[in-house]
C-alpha cells in the first residue's frame, strides 16, 4: 500500500523542504520507490534543495491542467533511480491547485510509487490545506521556539479535522513529531525550549531532532539533500529519523552536548 | 389512499429568551449586539423568544424590534407575557404567542429589574427555557473528547457536559451548556454554562488557562492566582465571581 506523507509545520522557514528532500532521498535510498511532490505553487524551492532545478520542463500545475502527462513532469533524480520529483509551478500561484486535480494526481502516483510525500508551502491557506488534505502520515516540522510550537499545535488541528481521512471518518492521519535547528547548547542556557518541552505542549511521539548545522545550509547550496553527506550530524540525524519512520527502533540522537569524548566514545 | 404527507407531533425545545425590561428599541438593539459580539457563534440563526413580563410600559415598536433583531442574525420565534395589545401585535407581525406555564416561578425568583444593568438584556437562560405546559424535560447529552483539541480548535457541547481525556492547547476554546471537566492540562479557554447555567463548574486537572468562564462572568490568566499554576482545580461562581478552588 502506497502512503502519503506531508512534511507540514505551519510556520515558515522551519525546515520543510529540507527535510522533504532528504527523507524522501532517504526512502529512495532505502529501496523504496518515491516521488515527492512540491505544494508551494509560486515559490517553488524543491527542485532547487534537490539540484534538478535546470531538468524542470512541465510542472504540478501542468499535469493537474492536463497540459502534460505525469511520466513528462515528473523528473528522475540522477543520484538515485528511485527518486522522482514533481516541482510546483513558478509561474502560477495556489488557485492553480483544485482538490480534483491534486486526487486525481496522487491517485496516478499510488499505481507506481511505494511513498508519496507532499512538501507542503507555509501557512493554513490553500496550498497547505491540499498538501495534507490526502495525507495518510503527516510530520510536523517545529523549531524549538514558541511561535513554532504553536502553529505546529494549530496545524495538528487542522490535521485532524480538515482532512479526508477526518472528513471520511477513516483512521486518522499518523502524526510525526521532528524538532529541526535544535541546538543543545543553548537549550541548557534556558534560550531554547527542550525536547522535552516542546513534546509537552504538543504531547505528541518524536519522529526525530535534527541539530542545527551550517552543513544543511551548505548543502541546500551546493544542491544536495544534506541525508547525501553521510559524515555530518545532520546526515545521521535524517537518517535516523527515515529507519525510525521504516519502522527501525533507532535511539535517539542529538539531544544532548556532548563534549569531545563524548563524540569519541558515544554513538 | 394516498401516503401522508405530514405527521403532527409535539416536541419539545429550549429556546433562549431576551427579557425586555425598556420599549427603547435602538438601546435593546445596541445592547444585544455587544453580547452577541462576545460570542457570534453561538447567536447566530439562533431562535429568540421575547419576553414582556418586565417590561413595564404597555407600547413597543414590535416591527422594529423584530427587524432589529432579525438583523442581528437571530430569528425572532415567538412572544411570551405582556398586555394583550402587544399580544395581538405579535400576531400580526407573524409571531407565536406563548403560554407563560412553568417560567413564572423564574420570575419570581428574577433579581429585581432596576437593580440590573447591561446584564438585562442576556439572551439565554436555559433555567426559564421551559415553554411547553407539560414541562417535558429536554434531552441532556454530554460529550467525551478523547484525542488533544488544539490551537484553533472549538468544541461547543449544547444542553450538556463536555469531558476531555486529553490536553487543551493554547488558543483551544472549549464550550458547553453544562460542566466541563478536563483531565489533562487546559492551557487554551474553557467556558462552561454558556447559556446562563450559574450552576454550573469546571474541572481541571492542571490549570494553566488562557480564560475561564461560568455562566458569562469570566477571568483571564493573569487575574488567577499564581499558586494555583499548574494545580487540580474546580471553578465556579459565587455571588457573581469566578472562585478558583484546589481539589
Amino acid at each position: 500500500m502506497t502512503r502519503t506523507i506531508v512534511i507540514t509545520s505551519g510556520k515558515g522557514g522551519v525546515g520543510k523542504t529540507t527535510t522533504s528532500a532528504s527523507f524522501s532521498m532517504g526512502l529512495a535510498k532505502s529501496g523504496h520507490k518515491t516521488a515527492v511532490i512540491d505544494f508551494d505553487v509560486g515559490l517553488r524551492n524543491l527542485d532547487l534543495i534537490l539540484g534538478c532545478e535546470r531538468r524542470v520542463v512541465y510542472d504540478f500545475v501542468n499535469v493537474i491542467n492536463e497540459e502534460a502527462n505525469l511520466n513528462q513532469a515528473l523528473i528522475r533524480d540522477k543520484r538515485c533511480d528511485n527518486l522522482f520529483i514533481l516541482p510546483a509551478s513558478q509561474t502560477r500561484d495556489k488557485d492553480a491547485l483544485s482538490i480534483e486535480g491534486v486526487g486525481k494526481v496522487i491517485d496516478e502516483l499510488k499505481q507506481d510509487f511505494d511513498y508519496i510525500v507532499c512538501d507542503s508551502p507555509a501557512g493554513i491557506e490553500k496550498g497547505a490545506m491540499l498538501a495534507m488534505y490526502y495525507a495518510d502520515d503527516a510530520i510536523i516540522v517545529t523549531n524549538p521556539e514558541v511561535s513554532s510550537v504553536r502553529d505546529s499545535d494549530r496545524m495538528l488541528g487542522i490535521l485532524s479535522s480538515k482532512s479526508r481521512r477526518s472528513e471520511q471518518n477513516e483512521e486518522p492521519i499518523s502524526e510525526y513529531l521532528l524538532l529541526t535547528r535544535y541546538d543543545p547548547s543553548r537549550v541548557k542556557k534556558g534560550d531554547m525550549l527542550s525536547v522535552e518541552d516542546v513534546q509537552e505542549i504538543l504531547s505528541m511521539d518524536l519522529l526525530g531532532v535534527i541539530p542545527e548545522s551550517q552543513d544543511i545550509l551548505n548543502a541546500s547550496n551546493a544542491g544536495e539533500p544534506v541525508i547525501l553527506q553521510g559524515k555530518t550530524n545532520a546526515a545521521q540525524a535524517y537518517q535516523d529519523v527515515v529507519d525510525r519512520y521504516l519502522g527501525e527502533d533507532v535511539p535517539q540522537r542529538f539531544i544532548n552536548q556532548k563534549g569531545f569524548l563524548g563524540r569519541l566514545f558515544g554513538g | 389512499m394516498s401516503n401522508p404527507a405530514l405527521e403532527l407531533r409535539s416536541g419539545s425545545y429550549t429556546l433562549p429568551t431576551l427579557r425586555l425590561f425598556d420599549n427603547n428599541v435602538d438601546v435593546i438593539q445596541q445592547q444585544l449586539k455587544e453580547k452577541i459580539d462576545l460570542s457570534p457563534s453561538l447567536f447566530t440563526h439562533s431562535p429568540v423568544v421575547l419576553d414582556f413580563q418586565a417590561l413595564d410600559s404597555e407600547t413597543l415598536d414590535l416591527a422594529k424590534l423584530v427587524d432589529a433583531i432579525t438583523n442581528l442574525k437571530m430569528c425572532v420565534s415567538g412572544v411570551r407575557g405582556g398586555s394583550p395589545e402587544l399580544h395581538d401585535l405579535a400576531t400580526e407581525c407573524g409571531l407565536a404567542v406563548l403560554s407563560i406555564g412553568a417560567a413564572v416561578k423564574n420570575i419570581e425568583q428574577a433579581p429585581e429589574p432596576e437593580k440590573q444593568s447591561v446584564r438585562q438584556t442576556e439572551t439565554n437562560d436555559s433555567s426559564d427555557a421551559d415553554l411547553t405546559v407539560t414541562g417535558d424535560a429536554i434531552m441532556f447529552t454530554s460529550e467525551t473528547i478523547t484525542a488533544p483539541v488544539r490551537s484553533g480548535q472549538r468544541r461547543y457541547t449544547r444542553y450538556g457536559d463536555l469531558i476531555t481525556l486529553a490536553q487543551i492547547s493554547e488558543g483551544a476554546e472549549l464550550m458547553a451548556d453544562g460542566n466541563i471537566h478536563i483531565y489533562g492540562a487546559l492551557r487554551g479557554r474553557a467556558l462552561a454554562g454558556v447559556r446562563g447555567d450559574t450552576t454550573a463548574r469546571i474541572y481541571c486537572q492542571n490549570l494553566q488557562a488562557e480564560l475561564v468562564a461560568i455562566a458569562g462572568h469570566f477571568v483571564v490568566s493573569e487575574d488567577i492566582d499564581s499558586s494555583l499554576f499548574k494545580q487540580s482545580v474546580q471553578i465556579y461562581l459565587t455571588d457573581q465571581k469566578i472562585v478558583i478552588e484546589k481539589l
